[in-house]
């Protein structure tokens, strides 16, 4: 708690710091879809006083001498904009810019126009960034979008809803990071995750493999994905609705309203989820007699998923002020959310079980609430300040308290033992409350023109306590309270040179993490109290060169990550506990380059990223019958190769090409003379997709375009490859071949959106983790409404 | 690993006396081919020569992240090197590998109880048909080469045991039965949870087998609770039942020993060739006893005939063996078994210690024990083993192939009770021998 104080504290030293600027001119410059316009220049008529727009889009002009002035705002690709001023002296004046595309530089502004997402990837991170302007009329999520990265796999258990393993770069899980707007992701918990945030609530998202940025602090393995929300700073509404196949019914509420005169701002940002998930899978099935023995049929059956549905809901308000004097963002906000989940079958066994769940539940609540506050362009526009106070309260209930077997008509049997439950030999209902409080403070500080420095620290500590009425194990694991806190401190210093041509970027971060905690046995008659505190230190660079054409990039971070409380104390169900558990620590290497020619007179970019990532005490889920449980592996080495080529004919034509090879290795497990590949998990897999767009297809203003996906995933073993006879019903996750198909049409300048997509078109037998069936092919339709 | 003795006795004897006339006709006392001479008696039809061929198998565990189980083929016991890599059958999950006396059944521990049989089909190991159940099993044996009988328990509560008959050529139960005989329910509910049931006790099983007309099943007591303590341990417990009309008969009772076998062993009643039923009781924390018996380590003996303990009959084990307790014995020909053994400390420290395969501090030693003399001798070149579930081990007359495995080995130890000897066989590839292995089959010489 005293770190919270801390934290406070310096939430308060940063508002005393706000001073007052002479005689300036400031704003910001955008574009109508509200990005950031790095590089614009707003200059003062007839003088040769001017500034260039910073990442953020904001300017500052100072020492304006009174007068009367024509302000001119340009950007390549974009119509000049001039507005008036009227300058005395001692004021500070604000004038916003949004620029309006040139519509035959359109090709200029996907691929060259230096949107935030350029500004992005040309840092010298390894950074991928999706502008969800594209996606924001589907009816998809956030995951259906990451899983076209390139070097990014995401392994969903089922349906909508359903549990789900990202892995970029061979590492995976908590490994890598996910941040919504800058917080770590992981403490919202299930009810706020990337597969169930509709994409029309999301602006961006940026993927840093391996090497991470300091600003987004936390202890993280493999890289980090950032998901930033609508970060508009104009009044709009954006409502949708979609249907889907398996019952799913989707609806999206984000409203925004901001006077323009003071600055005021009240955000909504909200979602209904819901899907029966009643798809169809093939099952051979059994024949209990009354003692509950019974064979099984040799022939498949096709009955229906009719235990996995799925309702999440959020609903995010914040208010404050916007784009003021005195902040860029000073917001407060409260969210609630909640989640239920339907289990239907064990999350982590192989294949399709002949016995399903029919009362398997999983539930949680949160109510959140956050404080936010960022301004840039303090004291003579060299200091940013962003930090944020973020408290979490949730309540997750895990049940298994059936005295019933189904089967897979959703019928069923009293058991003989009343004490079991479905997945265990005993029952669970486990409750567990959960307070958490996270904070950071970042400030960065310009130098000079070509040497930033920057400093980041973040808290976060979290508190656990529950009851099981049926399972003395956990009741005894969580009746006092076990607390995990992290702090990062960071610092990085970064240097441009040769016309921002060289970029360099060295950093160092300091982790500290305490664990207290208890351990105690199978029957909970035990208890032995548990207390880590560890710390460790991190570092790296990144680099990048740019000639002309080409860009090559080169970093390198030493990562650690600190086992996740469910990693060390189980979650009362399927995972078991292992407070033994170290850190994970990495050496990640990337090296890679961006060309971006000419190819016909059209343009096209490659993308190529080679990484090396050198894991010890590797944290990885063991399968113990149907639950698992976390153990450090000795060492593993993940090497390949990220390629990713667009290309663009006419402004009608687009074609994306991502593709990932990866080589994952364990050290320490020899077959054949040589070191074993890591088994379940997908070693080459890419997607190629096409678009046609077509605007004033029927009329004046409106959109047409249609989206052609192909995804591929090579076999690849589910155990250790080649022990046991491949020839001998050896477990193996088949190639598979799946074809997506979207189509957007929009009305009245993208006021009235429809789309309709088709996943897995040709209803191919889909798997993904364990094996397991994930719903064939899948029809979604989605109605977006957006004024501005 | 229910080999019963009795039954597969003629196997053996076949297999023995084929070995002899083997090693007579060609000095090659290791092979595993065996001649049987052909009489033809017809004129004109020539019968096709045959010849009885066995094969060994191991379930081997192999790496973590995940641990995998494979069936394995291997050529040899007694050499080399049994090698998962490209061969035998991946398992689905932790299992139990039961020897039949033509096929083998693999049982899926705890989470997916599947038994499913195996059997030599044209010469190669070959999937055949699986049964599920319900609730887990935790003993099984083979009657015949046809019927298998397995027993179920709940581990917490005081559901039903049942008792099920298997068709294995079908891989059907045939037959089952509920019991409850030997619980303990002191409040009478028929629960065993919540106020009231906190002494209740599950007999759990630990070894059944057929024995003429009657079904033993030898039993444990075990806390209700879900806690796995067994607070009544101080007696060697065994229930008895009709066969195959599965009425139950009576609880046999002796306090001499304590409880007989140990959780998830598939053995602890061992039939000698004068249908003797043996018993041995661990008396060890180590082997999962909690809290730790009163009693020495014992070995008692129910009589062919008898539905009663021998009161004539009584080893002491812990004293002829200077203080160890056993943890499994395997009994071989004349009176003689090969035994493994534990020296614990008797502390909380040792709990579950025989349950931990690839242990870097292994507590089992290896003898043999002469069950007519009631002498034991210790064979200190076997390495200590960390122990396991169902322990690993093959018998062949008077030899028992035993897997030995630790933190820093895995292999086969070759045990002969006649020679009193120990030898080093071949090396496992993996982290343990689950289970070892063999079928035979008669085969057309081509």
């Amino acid at each position: 708690m005293k770190y919270f104080v801390v934290a406070t504290l310096l939430y308060c030293i940063c508002f005393s710091n706000l001073r007052a600027q002479e005689t300036s001119i400031s704003g910001t410059i955008t574009t109508e879809n509200d990005e950031p316009m790095l590089g614009a220049s707003v200059i003062l008529a007839k003088t040769t006083i001017g500034a260039v727009a910073d990442e953020n889009g904001r300017y500052i002009i100072e020492n304006v001498p009174a007068g009367n002035y024509t302000l001119i705002a340009s950007s390549i690709g974009f119509g000049a904009q001039r507005k008036s001023v009227v300058v005395d002296s001692g004021q500070n004046y604000t004038v916003d810019f949004v620029l309006n595309e040139q519509v035959e530089a359109l090709n200029e502004v996907v691929l060259q126009g230096k949107t935030k997402a350029t500004v992005l990837r040309e840092k010298a991170y390894a950074v991928e960034v999706v502008e969800m302007k594209e996606f924001k009329n589907l009816a998809t999520n956030g995951n259906d979008i990451l899983a076209k990265i390139s070097g990014i796999n995401i392994r969903q258990s089922g349906g909508v809803g359903s549990d789900f393993t990202l892995s970029l770069n061979g590492l995976s899980g908590n490994q890598v990071r996910m941040f919504l707007d800058g917080i770590p992701m992981d403490y919202f918990g299930s009810s706020l995750t990337l597969n169930n945030f509709s994409a029309n609530l999301l602006e961006r998202i940026e993927v840093y493999k391996g090497v991470v940025p300091i600003h987004l602090s936390s202890d993280a393995l493999g890289g980090a994905i950032n998901i930033v929300t609508d970060q508009s700073t104009n009044s709009f509404l954006d409502a949708s609705y979609a249907t889907g196949s398996f019952g799913t019914h989707i609806a999206s509420l984000n409203a925004h309203y901001r006077s323009k005169k003071s600055g005021f701002t009240a955000k909504l940002t909200s979602f209904y989820n819901y899907s029966d998930n009643n798809y169809e899978v093939p099952i051979r099935l059994i024949n209990f007699d009354e003692f509950g023995n019974g064979t099984q049929d040799d022939f498949y059956t096709d009955v229906e998923h009719f235990h996995d549905a799925y309702e999440s809901k959020m609903f995010w308000a914040q208010t404050g002020f916007t784009k003021t004097t005195f902040a860029d963002q000073l917001l407060i906000g409260a969210m609630y959310s909640d989640n239920y989940d339907e289990v239907q079958q064990p999350v982590f066994a192989a294949g399709e079980p002949a016995v399903p769940y029919g009362e398997v539940l999983e539930e949680e609540q949160k109510l959140i609430t956050n404080l936010s506050y960022r301004k840039s362009g303090l004291f003579n526009n060299k200091l940013n300040l962003d930090t944020y106070l973020v408290a979490v309260f949730a309540e997750n209930t895990t049940r298994d308290i059936s005295d019933y077997q189904y089967d897979w008509f959703g019928n069923r049997r009293l058991r003989n033992n009343p004490v079991e439950g479905e997945i265990e030999t005993r029952k669970t209902l486990l409750i567990l409350d959960t307070d958490n409080y996270l904070g950071r403070f970042n400030a960065e500080y310009n130098l000079n023109d070509n040497n930033n420095i920057a400093f980041n620290y973040s808290l976060n500590d979290l508190t656990v306590q529950g009851t099981d009425e049926y399972k003395e194990e956990n009741n005894t694991q969580f009746r006092f309270p076990s607390d995990v806190t992290k702090q990062v401190m960071a610092f990085s210093y970064t240097n441009s040179s040769y016309e921002e041509k060289f970029k360099n970027t060295v950093f160092g971060k300091y982790y500290e993490y305490r664990i207290t905690s208890l351990e105690t046995n199978f029957s909970g008659d035990e208890i032995l109290p548990f207390k880590s505190n560890r710390d460790y230190l991190g570092y790296g660079f990144s680099s990048t060169f740019a000639i002309e054409k080409l860009q090559l990039k080169a970093s390198y971070e030493r990562a650690t990550r600190f086992p996740e409380f469910f990693e060390l104390f189980g979650d009362g169900l399927n995972i078991e506990s292992n407070p033994a558990l170290l850190p994970e620590e990495s050496n990640n290497y990337n090296l890679g380059f961006i060309y971006r020619p000419q190819l016909f007179n059209n343009p096209f970019i490659l993308s190529v990223n080679g990484y090396i990532r050198d894991s010890e005490n590797f944290i990885i889920p063991i399968a113990i019958g149907l639950k698992t449980r976390y153990e450090n592996y000795v060492s593993v080495t993940a090497r390949g190769i990220d390629l990713s080529a667009n290309y663009i004919i006419d402004n009608k034509l687009f074609f994306v090409l991502n593709g990932t090879f990866l080589d994952k290795r364990d050290n320490d497990v020899i077959i054949n003379g040589e070191k074993a590949r890591v088994p379940n998990e997908p070693y080459l897999f890419g997607n190629l997709s096409a678009t046609y767009r077509k605007p004033e297809l029927f009329k004046t203003n409106d959109n047409f375009a249609a989206t052609i996906t192909q995804n591929f995933t090579h076999e690849f073993p589910y155990r250790w490859e080649d022990i046991g006879d491949a020839d001998l019903g050896k477990a193996i996750v088949p190639e598979q071949w799946t074809t997506n198909m979207e189509l957007v049409y929009s009305l009245d300048n993208e006021k009235y959106n429809f789309s309709l997509g088709v996943i897995n078109i040709w209803d191919r037998e889909v798997f993904d983790n364990f094996q397991q069936l994930r719903p064939g092919r899948t029809f979604n339709f989605k109605l977006r409404y957006f004024i501005n | 690993m229910i080999l019963k003795q009795l039954n597969l006795l003629p196997f053996f004897m076949v297999l023995v006396f084929g070995t002899a006339v083997v090693s007579c006709s060609d000095d090659d006392s290791e092979s595993d081919v065996l001649q049987e001479e052909q009489v033809e008696e017809e004129e004109e039809e020539i019968e096709p020569e045959t010849q009885l061929v066995t094969r060994y198998f191991s379930g081997i565990e192999f790496g973590s992240d995940p641990t995998v189980e494979i069936l394995t083929n291997a050529d040899s016991f007694e050499e080399g090197v049994i090698s998962p890599v490209d061969n035998g059958f991946e398992q689905p999950a932790w299992m139990a590998y039961l020897q039949g006396e033509d096929q083998i059944i693999t049982l899926g521990y705890n989470t997916a109880p599947e038994f499913t049989s195996y059997e030599v089909v044209d010469g190669a190991l070959t999937k055949g048909n699986s049964f599920f159940t319900t609730d887990d099993a935790y003993a099984a044996t083979f009657v015949d080469a046809s019927t298998m009988v397995f027993i179920t328990s709940p581990r917490s509560g005081l559901a039903d045991k049942i008792i099920s008959i298997v068709d294995t050529d079908a891989m059907e139960v045939t037959y089952s039965i509920t019991t409850t005989a030997g619980y303990v329910d002191v409040d009478g509910d028929g629960d065993g949870l919540g106020e009231g049931d906190e002494n209740d006790l599950i007999a759990f099983p630990s070894d059944i087998h057929v024995r003429g007309d009657y079904l033993y099943v030898s039993y444990y007591m075990m806390s209700a609770s879900g806690t796995f303590s067994t607070p009544d341990a101080n007696k060697a417990r065994v229930g008895i039942y009709t066969y195959p009309g599965l009425e139950f008969v009576k609880v046999i009772e002796d306090d001499r020993a304590s409880n007989i076998s140990r959780y998830y062993a598939f053995n602890g009643l061992l039939e000698d060739e004068n249908g003797d039923i043996y018993t041995f009781s661990p008396s060890s924390i180590a082997s999962g006893y909690a809290p730790v018996p009163e009693n020495n380590s014992a070995i008692l003996r129910i009589k062919n005939g008898e539905t009663e303990f021998d009161d004539d009959f009584y080893i002491d084990f812990e004293s002829i063996s200077g203080g160890l307790k056993i943890n499994d014995m395997f009994y071989t020909t004349n009176g003689k078994a090969v035994v493994r053994a534990t020296f614990e400390e008797e502390s909380e420290l040792y709990l579950w210690g025989n349950y931990a395969p690839t242990l870097a501090t292994p507590l089992i030693s290896t003898g043999i024990v002469d069950l007519t003399t009631g002498t034991f001798t210790l064979l200190d070149n076997v390495p200590l083993c960390g122990g396991g579930w169902n322990s690993p081990h093959m018998i062949d007359g008077s030899k028992v192939y035993l897997g030995v495995n630790n933190a820093e080995y895995s292999g086969v130890y070759i045990i002969d009770t006649e020679t009193g000897t120990a030898t080093e066989g071949a090396d496992i590839d993996g982290n343990y021998a689950k289970a070892l292995l063999s079928l035979t089959t008669e085969e057309v010489v081509e």
